[in-house]
């Protein structure tokens, strides 16, 4: 298969036991991480009940979070390696991330949160790749509020475009859009995907819900990664990770 | 009513505000950020000055200050003079006494925000100076202007560390709670109780602005989302 000569945009392989090495990150308390995978579809999806260790798998990727042992690379770069000492931090590694809240810059514009990424760029650069984000998320006739003058939805695709304006190497979903209405999510969704088969950025897409997990694992050249307790337990197509589920939603609908 | 008593104390509070400001948004930038042990003692000694009696701050940086030990010669060398029963002393010394009025509220103020914002900004590569700037400042405004006025208004009434590192200098050392220390020992009540109104009035100015800053709903920091 052709995918499978591919240099793996993002392989993994992170150890974390229960043991008390993060009395730092509170949250990440109690975690347990035994996963390894390589990634080469230009899209895979994660998915797995909560607590399975999806987030801190993600955190973990992007740099917020340091694991025991193990090591990561994206794009063929090592951006961590236990062994050898290696730790870049997160902004070296070109991971865009968007999670569950917006967390927008309250003090800003939506036009100076999504440049915020760009303060390396020339500014011509930086205001052609603001109205670039802005077209592409229809969000023009927003850009001079604040966050707190925009809608759920607006704020999720602000942070969106914040994410995508410096042209992150992968893309890393934390169900950014899991408190927007069905057609909302699809809307964002179906910009985000145009821009990212467009500028070709590889993109794991984490979710709980199976369903979501079944349709964005239908698209072409996707990837579906199953995750409990802390271990990938089943890595390939929807059809062939999802089965059981699907036969299950299916059983449900009679 | 001493007006150059008046002056001094309120140049004093001005500098000392002016100067101890900046290094208590860099110092509390990095304790909220820092997870080590050296952070966590400094934290602890920050707070110090609020324990300990101000005649024991003002005794040692006399001490330390003075001629009598290696970096008050260091400095007695630098500056040319001592500082002790200098203007400049008695800043050194109000630095120190008021750090934690400036320190508490912003550590507070930063540790108060969204660690969701910070993790965004590193992310998206900013550097720690802009993350202050751009994240930490707007976030804790109020709480900066609390620690600022709490800083002035400390400043204003301290007592034992300018009796013990300033004397009573008139128009150098000499600071309103001295002035009316020095009534009083001369039986001056009508003088003493004109000072004394002066401090409770820019002491109360001063906790009005901090409560009404401080009150919810009058804050700018609300979260992002």
């Amino acid at each position: 298969m052709r995918s499978e000569v591919r240099t793996p945009w993002l392989a993994f392989s992170i150890h974390h036991g229960a043991r008390a090495h993060d009395e730092d990150d509170r949250h990440e308390r109690g975690l347990i991480l035994a996963a390894e995978a390589s990634l080469r579809g230009s899209m895979a999806v994660l998915v797995g009940p909560s607590g399975a260790g999806k987030t801190s798998l993600l955190r973990s990727i992007a740099g917020l979070m340091r694991p025991e042992r193990g090591e990561i690379s994206i794009a063929g770069t090592t951006v961590w390696d236990s062994a050898r000492g290696i730790w870049l931090r997160p902004a070296a590694r070109g991971c865009g991330l968007v999670t569950q809240r917006p967390a927008l810059f309250p003090a800003m514009t939506a036009r100076d949160n999504i440049a915020f990424g760009l303060h390396a760029l020339p500014r011509e650069e930086r205001e052609r790749r603001v109205r670039q984000m802005a077209a592409l998320f229809r969000l023009e006739a927003v850009l001079s509020r604040r966050p707190a003058q925009l809608s759920g939805g607006e704020q999720q695709r602000v942070a969106v475009a914040r994410t995508l304006a410096p042209h992150p190497r992968v893309v890393l979903l934390d169900e950014p859009f899991a408190g927007l209405n069905l057609a909302l999510k699809d809307a964002i969704l179906t910009d985000l995907e145009s821009w990212l088969s467009g500028t070709r950025t590889p993109v794991l897409h984490v979710t709980h819900d199976v369903a979501e997990a079944w349709r964005l694992g239908l698209r072409q050249d996707a990837e579906v990664l199953r995750i409990e307790g802390g271990r990938i337990i089943k890595q390939g197509p929807a059809a062939v990770v999802l089965v059981e589920e699907r036969s299950q939603l299916l059983r449900a609908l009679e | 009513m001493d007006q150059q008593a008046l002056f001094l104390t309120l140049r004093l509070a001005a500098v000392t505000t002016a100067i101890l400001l900046p290094l208590a948004l860099a110092l509390s930038a990095w304790l909220a950020r820092s997870r080590s042990w050296v952070a966590r003692l400094f934290e602890a000694a920050v707070g110090l000055p609020l324990v300990l009696p101000p005649t024991v701050l003002g005794f040692y940086l006399l001490v330390l200050l003075g001629p009598a030990t290696p970096p008050g010669r260091l400095l007695v060398r630098m500056v040319g003079h001592p500082l002790a029963f200098t203007f400049w002393g008695l800043v050194i010394g109000s630095i120190l006494y008021s750090l934690p009025f400036a320190v508490q509220p912003v550590l507070a103020g930063f540790r108060s925000i969204d660690a969701e914002l910070l993790e965004s900004a590193e992310l998206l590569g900013a550097s720690r100076w802009r993350t202050l700037m751009q994240v930490l400042l707007p976030g804790a405004r109020a709480s900066v202007l609390a620690a600022a006025v709490l800083c002035f208004a400390h400043t204003v009434g301290e007592f034992g560390v300018v009796l013990m590192l300033g004397g009573s200098i008139p128009g150098v050392t000499r600071t309103l709670s001295i002035a009316l220390y020095d009534q009083v020992m001369d039986g001056n009540y009508a003088a003493a109780n004109h000072m004394a109104l002066a401090l409770v009035a820019i002491s109360l100015a001063a906790l009005l602005v901090v409560y009404s800053v401080a009150r919810p709903g009058a804050r700018g920091e609300a979260a992002g989302a």
